[in-house]
């Protein structure tokens, strides 16, 4: 049986950028192992041969390359929480070269 | 001894990962332009921002630019493919995750071919994989202090990536498989293709293994090289570390490195502790991606002919050097304009000669393309019968093409208006020869003497009289006569006899 | 103060069409209703925004219409409430969460600009539980929904804002979305009607995501005629959904007395289990003998998998919706935390006090069910799972069966509070419904009776896009049912 620890629930919250009190780890740990138990029944379901389907067994539809979004009725600066000269603002990311994006890290 | 052979006994295993924005009007999931350069964060909209409640939706032509490229390069083009999400936080990362393809890519398989070279035969270098994607916005650190500036006008432009076997074994093999594949994008039309703008992108993966091995080692992934050239520095770089590191008995980490143009080396990347883990699973606003026999087949039917092909009939078609063929082959549209020429001219190799000497050199002049040249092919092809005629020379010609470019007009016009009309007439030729002959008397005693190598000397004398226009053919005849005929050539000739 | 409107949508629209009641009086006794139902010590709170000036300009647009004789528009003037995860423009759209506590989309839902085409009057926003994670409508950032019928139980949810608005009579007609049971589950508990078309049949363009693969936009009425009119309203085609089919609506009302002759009801005996509350069980036996009356043939079948359903939802929605719930960071729009300095800490603290305990345990779970190592034993086996159920109900398709009939729930509402500290027995709570969220099959739960002044509701669970059929079922049984409990208790 699968056991989730406090080891695997920190990895998970550093995955997920969710800052967890010392008390909500511990009733979380607590609750996901009840669920993980209640959910193992599952294993028992025959096996079945993983084809990926879709999300509607259906192809998707392809869209024309034409202008065609759904305009904005808001200025991004009213949505935005930091907004300076037509940027979000946020902190800087910490150890980070000058010249990184995301590109040249994940994409 | 150790210390001599350790370079080569070791060998590089390379292979590459290339990112290629895709040139389609708008983006890859929703109708916001793809272009680049517009003012921060306006090309934006409801899906590209990541607000919550927006879709995908898949943009036709960003497929049919990514099928094309995979038949190009000899890819298996999959009927059925799956959109993958790629979870991972980043500030230029809307929806926290990266819309791509994971375990069911659009493509699969593939080989480019390097030709023979340096007395080694060709190589096959193997692609893994093509898939489609949509890129990330922009993290800007340097702009304000202490705080990062997210642009997302390029969040959500279409991307393939293409990753290739580590089937290179030296540096210079890796950057000739990139200017070919430049070179096959750019015929295709599907990118721009821009290193600078970031519309090409590569990263790389490095390992070294004992020569001759097929051992499995520890291998670094570089990123962050603008050109080319760094990439080709970066990758020689990093390999010399590695095997600095194994020679002294070190043990090669896995990590991620950043070349430093500006220092010449590879950094490892900071900030990297936390271990990826993207929990990539199939996105589920978007069903499966088909794509029919029939289409696939129709697409494969409208590709453009591929370089390597274009500069095999060049030689075969048009009789040409492997090299004329090889500078001709070089653009898409270099190519179409010699062959525009050499339809309408006799000689093709006096059209090559033309088209990849003078008009790309006037064109490098005025920094310009070919087509911006205004030069139509019709108009050089009149301006090569007259050189292949004799009624102009080789440098009239050169003279009457840089008025060509700059005033627009035909050579007619420009050899009329500038008076560039070769002088055929024997009189004003004689006159100049003798006036040359005039000014000379020591030369002309020399050449009489036997130093007929001087001739080449009256030639020019004479050309620069007649400012470049004095036919040459003509020209020479008569100084030959002239020179030869002196009254004094008698008296000369005991001193040989 | 008139009393707040107990008529149907259809008969609504008979008095609004012949200007006995003019479309600004309704706009008015429907806010004084909404008020009133939250002026209580046990304030019902079926809303978390409502409607203000904005919608007394339309009104009186709506009266003109109707003034000049031209207004056919199927939805004109009727109030209609949108559950709190469906975007609106002008109004906030918070999902019963601080993290988007003061976030008013700039772009409106595909369905909701339906509804403004068919000239309804999008009066408010109703509550949920956070993100629509949740079986109570307890879980949300703006305090709980009380049951109409009994103040001191749960509405059901997530979309319990919804069910107890029409419930309490403010509004004929609402929008809730069901991902595992989130509209049938609630309008059981609140007696009334709501459906979860087939998916694909309705745009979930302007949704908020929970979990993709399941979610629906639902409707909600006090009738099965008024649900259908509704349906009819918000299907379709949309460009901006990918998942959302192109294949025609027809007018679910005009064939809906079409009656159950011939109509074969499968009942699978895995939604009959032997602990299933008698009284429910009771009611449901009882409203399949009306229906064999009507001349539907009942046939007792099986869906074996059906029993890992609920699990096999959970391990799917969970990881979904840790994917879709990424996009809350604090970079763009929403809550940002304060005082931090850097990125990650502006991604952690928000994240930390934007998402309460509910939302937070799902996103740890679905993290970890993706995570490298346990893909295969969590999700990708909850995907398997869903095929097998998915192939049981082809199955009994293919004897014959027209639709299925079950309980809605195995209960009756219960009280707040009760299972707030045990998530797997309020997840047990949607164990009948979760199975046409998985199969994609369009469902709907209706009034079939109440158990000490209880609703309890039944099901009928339909062939994909074979909603036509599932409410001609609905509107047969309804027929049939005179102690339906129609009214609230407001
Ligand atoms: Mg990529
Ligand atoms: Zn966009």
């Amino acid at each position: 049986m699968m056991t989730i620890s406090r080891t695997d629930l920190e990895r998970i919250a550093v995955l997920a950028q969710l800052k967890l009190s010392e008390d909500e780890a511990d009733g979380l740990a607590g609750d996901c192992q009840a669920i993980l138990e209640y959910f193992e029944i599952v294993r028992e379901a025959g096996a079945v041969e993983s084809e990926v389907d879709g999300p509607v067994g259906r192809a998707a539809p392809l869209r024309e390359d034409r202008f065609d979004c759904d305009p904005l009725v808001e200025r991004l600066e009213d949505l935005a929480p930091d907004w300076r000269e037509g940027y979000f603002i946020l902190p800087r990311l910490p150890a980070l070269d000058a010249d990184a994006t995301s590109d040249d890290d994940d994409v | 001894m150790v210390g001599a052979g350790v370079s080569s006994s070791y060998e590089p295993v390379i292979g590459l990962e290339i990112h290629v924005q895709l040139k389609t009007r708008t983006k890859m999931f929703c109708g916001c332009p793809a272009e680049f350069g517009a003012p921060p964060n306006t090309n934006v909209c409801p899906v590209c921002l990541g607000l919550p409640g927006a879709l995908p939706v898949v943009n036709r032509s960003a497929i049919e630019l990514a099928v094309q490229t995979a038949l190009a390069l000899g890819c298996d083009v999959h009927n059925r493919s799956v959109f993958a999400r790629k979870n991972y936080f980043y500030p230029d990362l809307p929806k926290g995750y990266q819309i791509s393809q994971y375990d069911r890519p659009l493509a699969t398989g593939g080989v480019v071919e390097l030709p023979a070279k340096d007395g080694s035969g060709v190589r096959r270098i193997r692609l893994r994989r093509l898939h489609v994607e949509e890129d990330s916005g922009k993290s800007i650190h340097d702009r304000f202090v202490e705080q990062t500036a997210v642009d997302l006008n390029r969040a959500g432009v279409p991307l393939i990536e293409i990753v290739t076997e580590p089937d290179f074994s030296v540096a210079s093999q890796a950057r000739e498989f990139l200017d070919r594949l430049k070179r096959m994008l750019e015929y295709l039309g599907v990118s721009d293709c821009n290193m600078e703008e970031g519309s090409l992108r590569v990263d790389a993966n490095v390992s070294v293994r004992p020569a001759g091995s097929d051992e499995l080692s520890t291998k670094t992934e570089v990123k962050n090289m603008n050109s080319f050239s760094q990439l080709e520095k970066a990758l020689e770089s990093e390999v010399a570390r590695h095997v600095a590191v194994v020679n002294s008995g070190g043990v090669i980490e896995h990590q991620t490195m950043l070349w430093d143009p500006a220092r010449g080396e590879a950094r490892p990347m900071r900030g990297k502790e936390e271990a990826h883990d993207y929990r990539y699973f199939p996105e589920p606003d978007l069903p499966v991606l088909e794509l029919a026999d029939d289409a696939v087949a129709a697409a494969a039917g409208t590709l453009p002919e591929m370089p390597q092909e274009k500069l095999e009939r060049l030689v075969r078609q048009y009789g040409l050097p492997a090299y004329d063929a090889e500078v001709l082959t070089s653009t898409h549209e270099l190519a179409d304009y010699f062959e525009a020429v050499a339809r309408l001219t006799s000689d093709p190799k006096l059209a090559s000669n033309w088209v990849m000497v003078e008009v790309l050199a006037v064109a490098n002049e005025r920094g310009s393309s070919i087509s911006d040249l205004g030069l139509e092919p019709e108009r050089l092809a009149e301006l090569i019968a007259m050189v292949a005629d004799g009624d102009l020379s080789h440098a009239l010609a050169r003279q009457v093409l840089s008025g060509m470019v700059e005033s627009g007009t035909s050579a007619e016009d420009v050899i009329n208006t500038e008076g560039l009309r070769l002088i055929k007439d024997s009189d004003e030729l004689e006159r100049w020869v003798a006036e040359t002959q005039a000014e000379n008397p020591a030369e002309v005693e020399r050449y009489r003497a036997g130093e007929v190598k001087l001739l080449a000397f009256f030639i020019g004398q004479v050309m620069r009289r007649s400012k470049g226009k004095a036919d040459p053919e003509r020209l020479r005849r008569i100084l030959e006569k002239s020179l030869g005929s002196d009254p004094s050539e008698d008296s000369a000739m005991p001193d040989t006899g | 103060m008139a009393e707040p409107p107990t008529r149907t949508t259809h008969a609504l629209r008979e008095e609004l069409r012949s200007r006995r009641l003019r479309v600004g009086d309704l706009l008015r006794t429907t806010l004084s209703a909404i008020d009133a139902s939250d002026a209580d010590a046990a304030p019902i709170n079926a809303f978390i925004t409502r409607g203000g000036s904005q919608l007394e300009e339309q009104a009186a647009a709506l009266d003109r219409s109707f003034d000049s004789g031209d207004e056919a528009r199927p939805l004109a003037g009727i109030p209609v409430a949108i559950k709190d995860n469906i975007s609106v423009r002008g109004m906030p759209t918070t999902c019963a969460s601080r993290v988007l506590e003061a976030y008013e989309p700039p772009y409106e839902a595909a369905a909701v600009r339906r509804l403004r085409d068919a000239g309804a009057l999008i009066v408010g926003k109703t509550n949920l539980d956070e993100f629509a994670m949740g079986s109570s409508t307890e879980n949300g950032a703006f305090g709980p929904t009380r049951n109409p019928h009994d103040r001191g139980r749960v509405p059901g949810g997530s979309s319990g804002g919804s069910a107890a608005a029409v419930a309490a009579n403010l509004v004929p007609l609402a929008l809730g979305s069901d991902t595992g049971g989130s509209v049938r589950q609630p309008a059981s508990f609140c007696g009334v009607v709501g459906l979860k078309p087939t998916y694909g049949r309705v745009s979930r363009y302007g949704l908020v995501a929970f979990a993709s693969s399941l979610d629906q936009i639902g409707p909600l009425g006090r009738t099965v005629e008024d649900t259908a009119l509704l349906l009819g309203v918000i299907a379709g085609r949309d460009r901006f959904d990918s998942t959302c089919v192109d294949s025609p609506v027809p007018d679910y009302t005009e064939t809906i007395d079409a009656g159950v002759e011939g109509l074969v009801v499968g009942v699978p005996r895995e939604f009959f289990p032997e602990d299933l509350d008698p009284h429910v069980e009771a009611l449901c036996r009882a409203a399949l003998d009306r229906l064999e009356a009507l001349g539907a043939v009942i046939r007792d079948v099986s869906l074996p998998n059906s029993k890992y359903a609920v699990p096999a939802y959970y391990l799917v929605a969970n990881a979904e919706a840790s994917s879709n719930l990424a996009r809350y960071d604090g970079v763009r729009y929403g809550l940002r935390a304060k005082d931090v300095q850097s990125a990650q800490a502006v991604y952690r603290e928000t994240r930390g006090m934007g998402f309460g305990p509910e939302v937070k345990r799902r996103i740890v779970l679905g993290t970890y069910g993706l995570s490298a190592g346990f893909y295969d034993q969590y999700y990708g086996r909850g995907q398997q799972v869903r095929r097998l159920i998915a192939a049981d109900f082809e199955q009994v398709c293919a004897t014959g069966v027209d639709v299925l009939f079950t309980p809605t729930v195995p209960g009756v509402a219960f009280r707040l509070g009760e299972r707030i500290n045990d998530p797997v027995q309020m997840y047990l709570s949607d164990v009948f419904t979760v199975t046409a969220n998985l199969i994609g099959a369009p469902a709907i739960s209706l009034p079939i009776g109440d158990h000490d002044g209880l609703p309890v509701g039944g099901q009928f669970i339909g062939r994909h896009f074979q909603e036509t059929v599932v409410l001609q079922a609905a509107w047969a049984l309804e027929s049939t049912i005179s102690d339906r409990p129609l009214t609230g208790g407001v």
